[in-house]
């Protein structure tokens, strides 16, 4: 039972790692890219919660 | 006064502090002036200096602390010879100085690095940063050599008609650089009369001219030229460019390379997998038989071991590549190229891109960025890939070895490595043969002339190579330990997964998920004789080309170390006819086989058609390819 635990527990990791690195990772760059380009809305000051 | 620049030693600088109002400096200079090393000696980071024109098309951006304790950004702009840019890259430098680079802070001070051995195009590039109005400092880079060289140049009369102070520098000792920070620092306070990114026009080619002729003024006034000429660059020349001596010596140099890939790393090799074998017996005997010794001992060891046994292949052919650009040979073998690549309608700057396309699609199709003209720059991209990138070798490898008789023919050349060196042949020729088919049926435009300084020859700096060398076994250690591990972990699961039912009379991968897949997608494939455990490598293979040995390994159930290299070829030569074996190696000269590379296309021309124009016409090729080398084979006897 532990060892089954253990292996599909590697293989899930490993699943979300394969898919990170493929898929998302690109994804959460170039929207943290176009975020940091656009900047702040206008208006928005340090305490500004609107997630610009 | 006339006299040689000299460059005092620079003391150490002091680590950045965590925050602080920083002094944003941008390095500016004629490619291969030496920014790169600069950039390196003024903020200690480790990055790539390379001999060559060009090499610096990414964004790089260093820190240091000065004398008085301010801190200083430092970005490492790529190399132009004119504010009046062409080139993706070009325009990435102008709209940075000029301060119109979005997301990119305008820097306070400028630094515009020169080669002091030759200062002509590199003057006229000072006038017109001077004309922006940023605060500049000229820094007069490699500075040793020209004094070398005999060359006398005056610095109190250039700065004076610059209008910019002028250090002389020694990036790779270090020299100057203490000089260099505090003159920027000077500029700083000093300030410029900034016309600004808000005054600042495009100029016109009768305004170039005029720059032009001043640069010609101020050089004649400032530069006394050495009573005796080094003829050595000259002299080699003389051999090395010659039209048929230089092609010899080229394609000499270029088969030395490939035969020290294949033979020169076998004993190192030989240790990897003694090594792997060592901790796929010692994990073996450990562990009691269950999942878990079968994920570890087939999947993981077998897997990535099968894999990380190419690194001393991979090593070699980029300390080739390293030294030769450091040496100032690729420029040469650029210009050698340059009649052959014209005629298939590629650009003379198309070799760099598809000479980094040697080591990875990738960083190639990221170098077509010095290509100005875009139909240029889309026909390098969609011929990259066909270059023979590194992750192929594990592939060729495993499969010569296991088809190709190890013998020697025509009088003592290894038949592998000859079988090697062909298929290295065919993927430069139908590269060139694809480029011919894009320019001349599709885009029928007149060729660009291509313009480049060919630098001075120089002994590389064996720590410079050695560290080159170190980061792209790094950077492959580092994909065998994450993507590729990861991706064996899922093909070891889709190949165990779920396991043969009670009673059930065929091997345990028949009925895995892997083996349903396989069958699924096998009459696909059965033209041209994969069978369908080749089908399931060729899945993984879309993520990683090289994932393709591994999963075979994982596929034939052969566990990790020498003995699953020797094991699985041994067996891929019990199980696959030679006809299937060639068609392999034929899919995998043109195969798309790597969704990294398509996003790196999608990325560079900012859509989905050409990654999708790439895919289609590499799968096509791949597939009539392996077709006809399969029923060609199997009518020859061979199936």
């Amino acid at each position: 039972m532990i060892e089954q635990l253990v292996v599909y527990g590697v293989v899930a990791a490993a699943a979300g790692w394969t898919a990170w690195t493929l898929v998302l990772r690109g994804w959460w760059s170039r929207r943290a890219a176009a975020r940091k380009v656009a900047g702040p809305a206008p208006g928005c000051g340090p305490d500004c919660n609107c997630g610009s | 006064m006339t006299a040689a620049v000299t460059a005092p030693q620079t003391p150490d600088l002091a680590p950045p502090p965590p925050s602080g109002a920083a002094l944003r400096v941008a390095l500016v200079g004629n490619p291969n002036a030496g920014k790169t090393a600069l950039f390196n000696a003024l903020t200690g980071s480790r990055q790539k200096v390379a001999n060559y024109a060009g090499v610096t098309v990414e964004r790089k951006e260093g820190q240091l602390v000065a004398a008085d304790g301010r801190r200083m950004v430092i970005l490492d702009l790529p190399g132009t010879y004119s504010l009046r840019a062409r080139s993706p890259d070009e325009v990435i430098t102008r709209d940075a100085v000029l301060g119109r680079l979005a997301g990119e802070v305008p820097p306070d001070v400028v630094i515009c690095v020169a080669d002091a051995t030759n200062l002509r195009l590199v003057l006229r590039l000072a006038l017109e940063l001077k004309a922006v109005g940023r605060p500049a400092v000229l820094a007069l880079n490699m500075i040793d050599i020209a004094e070398r060289q005999g060359l006398e140049i005056d610095a109190d009369r250039l700065s004076a008609d610059l209008g910019m102070p002028v250090i002389g520098t020694v990036a790779t000792r270090r020299r100057g650089i203490a000089d260099l920070v505090s003159a920027v620092e000077d500029r700083a306070r000093d300030g410029g009369v900034n016309l600004g990114e808000h005054g600042w026009t495009e100029p016109s080619a009768a305004e170039i001219r005029a720059l032009h002729r001043e640069a010609e003024r101020i050089l004649k006034a400032a530069v006394r030229p050495p009573k005796r000429p080094d003829t050595w660059t000259g002299r080699l020349d003389d051999v090395l460019l010659h039209p048929v001596a230089g092609v010899l010596i080229l394609l000499a140099v270029l088969f030395l390379m490939f035969q020290a890939v294949f033979t020169g790393a076998k004993p190192v090799m030989d240790l990897i997998t003694a090594g792997f074998d060592l901790l796929s017996g010692a994990v073996a005997q450990t562990l009691p038989d269950g999942l878990l010794k079968s994920l570890i001992c087939q999947g993981i060891i077998a897997g990535v071991g099968q894999v990380v046994v190419f690194l001393p292949q991979i090593l070699i052919l980029f300390l080739f590549i390293i030294l030769l650009e450091d040496v100032g040979y690729m420029a040469r073998a650029a210009f050698l190229l340059d009649r052959i690549m014209g005629g298939a309608g590629l650009h003379g700057r198309a070799f760099i891109p598809l000479l980094s396309s040697f080591a990875c699609a990738i960083p190639g199709i990221m170098a077509t960025r010095v290509i100005d003209n875009r139909r240029d720059r889309l026909t390098t991209i969609l011929v990259a890939p066909l270059m023979t990138c590194s992750a192929r070798i594990p592939v060729y490898t495993l499969i010569i070895s296991a088809f190709i008789p190890a013998r020697t023919v025509l009088g003592g050349l290894s038949l592998q490595g000859l079988v090697f060196f062909s298929l290295y042949a065919l993927g430069m020729v139908s590269a060139l043969a694809v480029a011919w088919v894009v320019r001349k049926v599709f885009w029928r435009s007149a060729a660009e002339p291509f313009l480049m300084e060919l630098p001075s020859y120089k002994v590389p700096d064996p720590a410079n190579v050695l560290r080159s060398v170190a980061l792209r076994g790094q950077i492959f250690l580092q994909r065998a330990g994450t993507t590729i591990l990861s991706m064996m972990i899922l093909i070891w699961f889709l190949c165990t997964i779920p396991g043969k039912p009670a009673g059930a009379a065929g091997p345990a991968i028949d009925y895995s998920f892997a083996g349903h897949i396989g069958h699924l997608i096998e009459p696909v494939l059965a033209p041209i004789g994969f069978s369908w455990q080749m089908s399931v490598a060729l899945i993984p293979g879309m993520a990683a080309r090289e994932v393709a040995v591994g999963a075979l390994g994982t596929v034939y159930a052969v566990s990790g170390g020498e003995e699953a290299t020797n094991l699985l070829g041994a067996s891929l030569a019990h199980q696959w006819s030679l006809a299937s074996a060639l068609a392999f190696l034929a899919w995998y000269v043109f195969a798309p086989q790597c969704a990294s590379t398509l996003s790196v296309v999608k990325r560079e021309t900012n859509s989905w058609r050409w990654p999708i124009i790439m895919f289609a016409y590499m799968t096509a090729l791949a597939y009539a390819a392996a077709f006809i080398t399969y029923r060609v084979a199997v009518g020859l006897g061979a199936g």
